[in-house]
């Protein structure tokens, strides 16, 4: 929102739906990841807790032209190992997350996370700013509620771009061309250049061991067609 | 990273216990967190004090200074339910928490109620058999006893009954079903045996009561230990590496663990499921709670949503 006006609304584009989550069995996801602008002078990139989980969304929203990249989070607290940097798995992979995130679409990230408990899980809170160079430039206390302002300098982000033209140089059309063609292959749609033997078409986890280790007769076996031949589901499905 | 606190040691210089290096939490974020989830579960239920059965053991010594800490003690109602046979050391330890943390403490003694159904001289009213039976049955008879015990001083105090099972026990399904194991939430759930004792010695628990051998006290000189063979330091290794890490049963024996001893545990966590889930419902209906009827606890219309 600005000037009480609603700028630009952002619907969570990936739903947790594994270990504690559920959100795909209540939720419908969002389909549009795009950069608004601000009368800060600046592109705004807004996504919601999971969203930042996927390369593709801080990247696509840098790309588009946001210089803050801003995450709006619910993250439950877990794995309270001592060895954590924090005391907490779950903190530990989020600030080294929006660090990376900074540094790599040299931007501010602005990461808000949740306080208080609901149920059995403990939302950690540890919001933080972070500069487009990687390092914190505010971090909030664990677990305590408080509106907190943090200046920022917007010119960071242009420093920070000339010294780093990562942005200036990314590769789209070769991004687009080789997601392309793997799209195509996890359909079953092109042969699966890259792929194991053995492995089937859409397979996106690492093959089990037992198929690894298995001669290449068994692993044929398993697809049920030959490696290097495009698997064709229409004609398994009849 | 947080500083390491040194294990707490005896009059010899040993430490009280082993805490295996992977186990270690961070005492400070857990008390945090248990803290904020004892006053969300009072919140939402709409009660503010809380009921406790005090053994006199670690887990629930541990709970009492939790729930304390959460909500002061002024809240909190701990019951020490002792047998005929239970060891006056469980008394006395139980008696300890409650004096050093000046909470209230009451005493109801399950005997005649545990007697009335065995029987003794006379015959109890589980029949002639019931004199025969085996510990075990007497064990789950007690621990339920006890649950009919704080239930009933739930409502005389106006408190929830707060859960004193830990993560090791659970797992292994050493418990017993609606008996030690009935609550209406659980502080300290998902702590294994070995963090369980990190905790105590971080909250100030007595000495004595971290340094004992655990023991379900349901016979004389019972001891966990002694009844499963196994070291609960070993024992938490196992589940951790094999259920929060998912190791594989051979990647364990790869570590070094005892291939026997890991199918034994693998065994005793596969077999003990049921204790952990709510019994099934025959579905019938287009919805059915548990199945496809799902809200979460805290929900509209629920006492605090």
């Amino acid at each position: 929102m600005e000037d009480g006006e609603i700028r630009h609304v952002h619907r969570k584009v990936f739903l947790p739906t594994y270990g504690l989550f559920d959100e795909r069995r209540f939720f419908a996801a969002g389909d549009v990841v795009r950069a608004v602008p601000s009368r800060l002078g600046v592109g705004v990139g807004i996504a919601i807790c999971e969203d930042f989980w996927h390369l593709q969304t801080p990247q696509l929203l840098a790309l588009d032209g946001a210089q803050i990249l801003l995450n709006v989070s619910s993250s439950p607290g877990r794995d309270l190992a001592a060895r954590n940097d924090v005391g907490l798995g779950t903190a530990t992979s989020w600030r080294t997350l929006m660090r990376t995130y900074a540094q790599l679409t040299t931007s501010f990230v602005v990461f808000v996370n949740r306080v208080g408990v609901d149920e059995s899980v403990t939302f950690w809170g540890g919001s933080e700013v972070i500069g487009p160079s990687g390092e914190a430039i505010f971090s909030a206390p664990f677990f305590d509620e408080g509106l907190f302002l943090v200046d920022v300098n917007l010119e960071d982000v242009r420093r920070e771009r000339i010294t780093l033209p990562l942005l200036r140089d990314e590769r789209l059309e070769l991004q687009a061309r080789e997601l392309g063609r793997i799209i195509a292959e996890r359909a079953g749609l092109a042969t699966d250049s890259t792929a194991d033997a053995g492995a089937e078409p859409g397979l996106d986890v690492a093959p089990s061991a037992s198929v690894r280790e298995g001669d290449g007769a068994g692993a044929r076996d398993r697809a049920g067609a030959r490696a290097d031949e495009p698997i064709r589901l229409r004609s398994r499905r009849r | 990273m947080t500083a390491a606190r040194p294990l707490p040691v005896d009059a010899a210089g040993r430490p009280l216990f082993e805490l295996p290096d992977e186990l270690a939490i961070d005492t400070d974020v857990a008390r945090r967190v248990i803290a904020g989830f004892i006053r969300g579960q009072l919140h939402q239920a709409g009660f503010e004090r809380c009921v406790l059965a005090l053994s006199g053991g670690i887990d629930s010594g541990l709970v009492a200074y939790l729930v304390a800490e959460a909500i002061g003690v002024d809240k909190l109602l701990c019951v020490l339910m002792p047998y005929r046979t239970s060891s006056p050391a469980s008394q006395s330890d139980a008696e300890a928490i409650v004096a050093d943390l000046g909470c209230r403490g009451e005493l109801v003694e399950i005997t005649a109620m545990v007697d009335g159904y065995f029987g003794r001289e006379e015959r109890g009213a589980g029949g002639e058999a019931a004199r025969d039976a085996a510990p075990v049955r007497r064990g789950n008879f007690m621990a339920r006893s006890r649950m009919a015990v704080i239930y009933d001083r739930s409502v005389t105090f106006g408190g929830l009954v707060v859960g004193t099972s830990n993560k090791t026990e659970s797992l292994i399904g050493y418990t017993t079903l609606y008996g030690d194991n009935a609550c209406a939430f659980n502080p300290i759930g998902d702590l294994y045996k070995s963090q369980v004792r990190q905790m105590a010695a971080a909250m100030g628990v007595p000495t004595q009561v971290i340094a004992k051998a655990p023991s379900a006290d349901l016979w004389p000189d019972q001891t966990d230990e002694d009844e499963g063979s196994f070291s609960y330091p070993l024992l938490d290794r196992i589940l951790y590496w094999r259920i929060d890490r998912r190791r594989s049963i051979d990647e364990l024996v790869e570590m070094g663990f005892d291939r026997e001893l890991v199918e034994r545990v693998e065994r005793l966590v596969a077999t003990s499921e049921f204790k952990r889930q709510v019994p099934p419902v025959a579905k019938l209906g287009p919805r059915t709670a548990g199945v496809d009827y799902l809200y979460p606890r805290r929900r509209p219309g629920s006492a605090r949503s």
